[in-house]
């Protein structure tokens, strides 16, 4: 790979906005992306959330943009700023052409998760559009036996128990899938991925859907209706039910995670970014910046060193392992970059599952230009730049702005690395 | 055989269920009653080791003798619940040097066989012990199922006539005369909306037994008795199995955080020993957790590194430095007969004890039972097998599980336990012992939600399996219950992939799920007017 201009180090919505910011923003800088092979697609819902909730809000909030002045001092809106927001929804919804929607608008749609709630989001996959909640056509929610993470009949309670305004069912049938030694969703997935035929899954479940429908004008199914011929598999089974299909998400692995990162790989090969797969096995730094990235190789390929002009971390948070514990210490293992650790001796959770916890918030300080900062405010490298869950502070997960909070990170963190390499 | 006397046993833990056994064997009319589920207070919240008797043996020969003798029994008659791994108590140079003369005479003295092994004898049958381990002593210690035994001492006791009833507590015992009168009954436990039914309900038992553990007390003071107790808590941290085959125990004279123990896909380390002012006042600290792990440490140093599962705390029920004279109190048990202690005839108030002693414990209050009806029959519950329940292993053979298979598809609910749906169907079909639109039974009986991921990624899949004969409110308030309680025990295991698995779990419940906004049906309804129909939105109100 020889010295990347720009080394962006991990595998999620963040990496790949940063190296795409990178690329474009200087289109003679090399960029490479080196990613965990755990990838962290496979733990996503697939939606990209901005702000799912105001502070101190117990509603879905409509508007986030309208929202984002009130936000803590520090936050990464607050602190790049709702161009940087701006720029990275524009970046992504580029980098994912017709894949996603939601685009056309500020405001907040509503997607039906599997157990019925009704998840806020800024963008969400064409192939869950025609379920949003504020869409009034009544619904059949369609689950399987062998995929256990979907059950329509409480999904679709839960969902007329909340109000929406439409009528919803919920059933559940069979289709012949085998999965023994992978995913159950993943199996279906790649089953449904088969060209039609006479033993064709995709021909055997739209019959089943087909038999279970009322006159309901749109029919949920879990996000497995394929992974790279999701269209067709739509359409066929639109076809036979003659009505709107929709996808529910699941995960994970989830199959909507999967396609995101094959239509941003697709932008990253366009834009020329070079990716391979590995980790950070030691760094050195010189004159106050990253020198020298050694990269053992996960797969394929040799350990290397490389000499970046300038790094992004872009590893998570602690779901990702881009920020560890042990008993004593919180620690960001790939640049021993300063964590914030709110409450350092306390719990690092708190009693109730949907608390204020801790840990949600460990993570690096960033200036406003993403530089990471020492524990007295200080940027650690002067040519390393944060993106994603990796930033502490604030619970993205909590608030529901990991998606929009990585977006903003990213294209700002891309943008910086492109123009402070040397 | 004429008269028959209903005994009503309070308690449905390892003493309550045994006791009901005991009573039901001999032919009584008995009715348990349980607040929550079988085995959700003490009994449920131990380290499942079934002792030697060699840990007490230094100290209280008595109950070491016990031990040793009623292991025998368990290995008898509960062998399906019984994991013979064998005991270690090792030395390190740290502990008094003398101690392994001393554990090894107690241990002959109370009929415990031993065999003393060298360091590396020790560590040729469990490689996990420290280097530094010098001498070690190997006992017959070993590993039972605790919820499994209450659950079959249950079962024995339907089977033999008794009605068991989970979700009822008792809210009030009357006397009249120098007696016990009615018991109240109340549906529920202490969340007061955990079941399904409600209502209350009065029992006139011919007599009652208090077996309800560190809560006797409190039971026993709704008839105006006092008994008083003194609690300590114990905190437990289960870790992944860190490659421990042994109990391991720590020899030295007993204090914290000297215990081992490998329980199916995990090890349990214990346990602390710390006054708390009741039973619901356990003081749950994230130092406490990191005292057993520290402690362990030192004698099993794969722990150190060994992935954080959940910790979890019990409740123990001890007598007050002062009994009174005519209580009958083993080191280890109390028995009260209130008629002679505080001329109240009617009850029995049992607490203390251990689960390898509860059969013995049960006997003697059985006995006491008995003699006041001028019953005499006798024990039988030390040669009669315990049964087995329904729970259909096979399907835990995850194997071959075509999802088209013509029994139709078996999914995986629980991965990391290997727990698929007809396993959990098993119990939740269960006619003997039904679980009453209760999840707990089902992890208790499946192992389901305790294994890596701790339910973060099943919960809802089990939960599901409620309906339909459980309502989707129902589902979800069970839903809620089973992750509260397991995200209680992993949030005090939050380093290392502990911490990756609770971010996990956090990030898919919110995320993915959007378990949090789950709106309750009473709110009134969400007002989707404002939110996005989609870019297409003018089309999409055709439908």
């Amino acid at each position: 790979m020889g010295d990347p201009d720009v080394l962006v180090v991990g595998g999620g919505l963040g990496a790949y906005a940063a190296a795409l910011a990178a690329a474009r923003h200087d289109p003679d800088a090399s960029v490479h992306l080196v990613a965990s092979p755990d990838s962290p697609f496979d733990r996503a819902s697939g939606l990209i959330d901005v702000l799912g909730v105001a502070p101190d809000g117990t509603q879905p909030l409509a508007d986030p943009f309208a929202t984002l002045g009130d936000l803590p001092d520090g936050h990464p809106y607050r602190r790049l700023g709702t161009d940087a927001l701006r720029d990275g929804l524009a970046l992504f919804d580029d980098a994912t052409g017709g894949d996603y929607a939601g685009g056309h608008t500020d405001v907040n749609a509503l997607v039906p998760t599997v157990l019925g709630a009704l998840a806020p989001t800024a963008r969400y996959p064409a192939a869950v559009a025609p379920g949003l909640a504020s869409r009034e056509a009544s619904t059949l929610l369609v689950g399987f036996e062998g995929l256990p993470d979907f059950h329509a009949p409480t999904a679709a309670d839960r969902l007329s128990a909340a109000g929406v305004p439409f009528d919803v069912e919920g059933v559940t049938t069979t289709a012949p899938v085998g999965a023994d030694d992978e995913s159950p969703a993943v199996a279906f997935a790649s089953a449904l991925d088969e060209a039609s035929g006479t033993d064709s899954v995709r021909d055997a479940v739209a019959d089943r859907v087909a038999s279970l429908l009322d006159d309901e004008t749109r029919v949920g199914l879990p996000a497995v209706l394929g992974v790279d011929r999701v269209a067709e598999v739509h359409a066929a089974i639109a076809d036979a039910v003659d009505a709107t299909v929709f996808e529910v998400p699941l995960g994970p692995p989830s199959v909507l995670g999967r396609r995101l990162e094959a239509s941003l790989r697709s932008a990253l090969d366009a834009a020329g970014v070079d990716r391979s797969l590995g980790t950070v096995a030691d760094y050195e730094a010189a004159g106050g910046r990253l020198a020298r990235v050694e990269l053992s190789a996960d797969g394929p390929g040799a350990d290397r060193t490389a000499e970046p002009g300038a790094v992004v971390l872009a590893t998570g948070g602690p779901a990702d392992g881009g920020i560890v514990a042990d008993r004593d210490a919180v620690r960001e293992p790939t640049f021993d970059c300063h964590v914030l650790v709110p409450d350092a001796d306390g719990p690092r959770a708190r009693t109730e599952p949907f608390g204020d916890h801790p840990f949600a918030r460990y993570g690096v300080d960033v200036d406003d230009a993403t530089r990471p900062l020492d524990g007295d405010g200080a940027p650690v490298y002067e040519n390393c730049f944060a993106a994603g869950s990796v930033v502490g502070g604030h619970d993205f997960v909590g608030e529901g702005s990991v998606g929009g909070v990585a977006l903003a990170t990213g294209v700002v963190a891309g943008r910086e690395a492109a123009s402070n390499r040397e | 055989m004429g008269y028959t006397p209903h005994v009503l046993v309070v308690g449905g833990g390892a003493t309550g269920t045994g006791v009901a056994r005991d009573l039901a064997l001999r032919g009584l009319e008995v009715t348990l009653v349980e607040r929550g589920s079988l085995a959700s207070g003490t009994s449920g919240s131990m380290h499942a080791l079934l002792h030697s008797g060699a840990r007490y043996a230094v100290d209280d020969a008595e109950t070491a003798a016990l031990c040793a003798e009623e292991n025998r029994v368990l290995r008898e008659t509960a062998d399906h619940l019984v994991t013979d791994t064998g005991g270690l108590f090792a030395s390190l140079p740290a502990d008094p040097a003398d101690y392994v003369e001393r554990k090894r005479a107690a241990c002959e003295e109370a009929g415990i066989p031993t065999t003393e092994l060298s360091g590396a004898e020790a560590r040729d049958r469990e490689p996990t012990l420290a280097d530094d381990v010098e001498r070690a002593i190997a006992v017959p210690d070993a590993v039972v199922d605790p919820a499994g035994l209450c659950v079959a001492n249950a079962r024995a006791a339907v089977r033999n006539g008794a009605a068991v009833r989970t979700g009822w507590r008792v809210d009030d015992v009357t006397t009249d005369r120098g007696a016990v009168d009615t018991v109240t009954l109340v549906a529920g436990d202490d969340t007061g909306d955990r079941f399904a039914w409600s209502g209350s309900e009065q029992l006139d038992p011919d007599y009652v037994v208090n077996a309800t553990g560190p809560w006797a007390g409190a039971v026993a003071d709704m008839a105006g008795l006092d008994v008083p107790i003194r609690h300590t808590q114990g905190a437990m941290l289960a870790t992944d199995r860190a490659g421990l085959d042994t109990v391991v125990n720590r020899c030295r004279p007993r204090s914290e955080g000297d215990i081992a123990v490998p329980v199916g896909p995990t090890s349990i380390l214990g346990t602390t020993d710390r006054d708390v002012d009741g039973p619901d006042a356990v003081d749950r600290t994230r130092a406490e957790v990191d005292d057993l792990v520290a402690e362990l440490s030192a004698l099993v140093p794969t722990v150190a590194t060994a992935t954080p599962y959940r910790a979890f705390w019990g409740v123990r029920a001890l007598p007050p430095a002062t009994a009174a004279a005519s209580t009958d109190v083993s080191r280890s048990y109390t028995i009260v007969d209130h008629e002679a202690r505080d001329d109240c005839w009617g009850m029995t108030t049992v607490f203390g004890g251990k689960l390898t002693i509860h059969r013995h414990v049960a006997e003697r209050v059985a006995d006491q039972v008995c003699a006041k009806f001028g019953i005499d029959r006798p024990c039988q519950t030390a040669e009669t097998p315990l049964p087995d329940g329904p729970l259909d292993v096979e399907s835990a053979d995850v194997a071959g599980r075509g999802l088209g298979a013509p029994s139709g598809p078996d999914p995986v609910l629980c991965e990391s336990v290997g727990v698929t749906r007809r396993a959990v169907r098993s119990v939740l079909d269960d006619e003997e012992l039904p679980p009453e639109d209760d999840l707990r039974p089902v992890v208790q009986r499946t192992g389901a939600t305790t294994g890596a991921c701790q339910g973060g990624r099943c919960s809802h899949r089990l939960a599901a399996e409620l309906y339909p004969a459980a309502t989707a409110t129902t589902v979800t308030r069970e839903l809620a219950d089973l992750a509260a309680e397991r995200w209680d025990g992993l949030r005090f295991a939050c380093w290392g992939d502990g911490l990756e698995t609770a971010a996990r779990t956090y990030d898919f419940h919110v995320r993915t799920m959007h378990r949090d906004g789950i709106r309750p049906p009473t709110d009134g309804g969400v007002d989707v007017s404002p939110f996005d129909a989609g870019p297409d939105a003018t089309e999409a109100h055709d439908g």
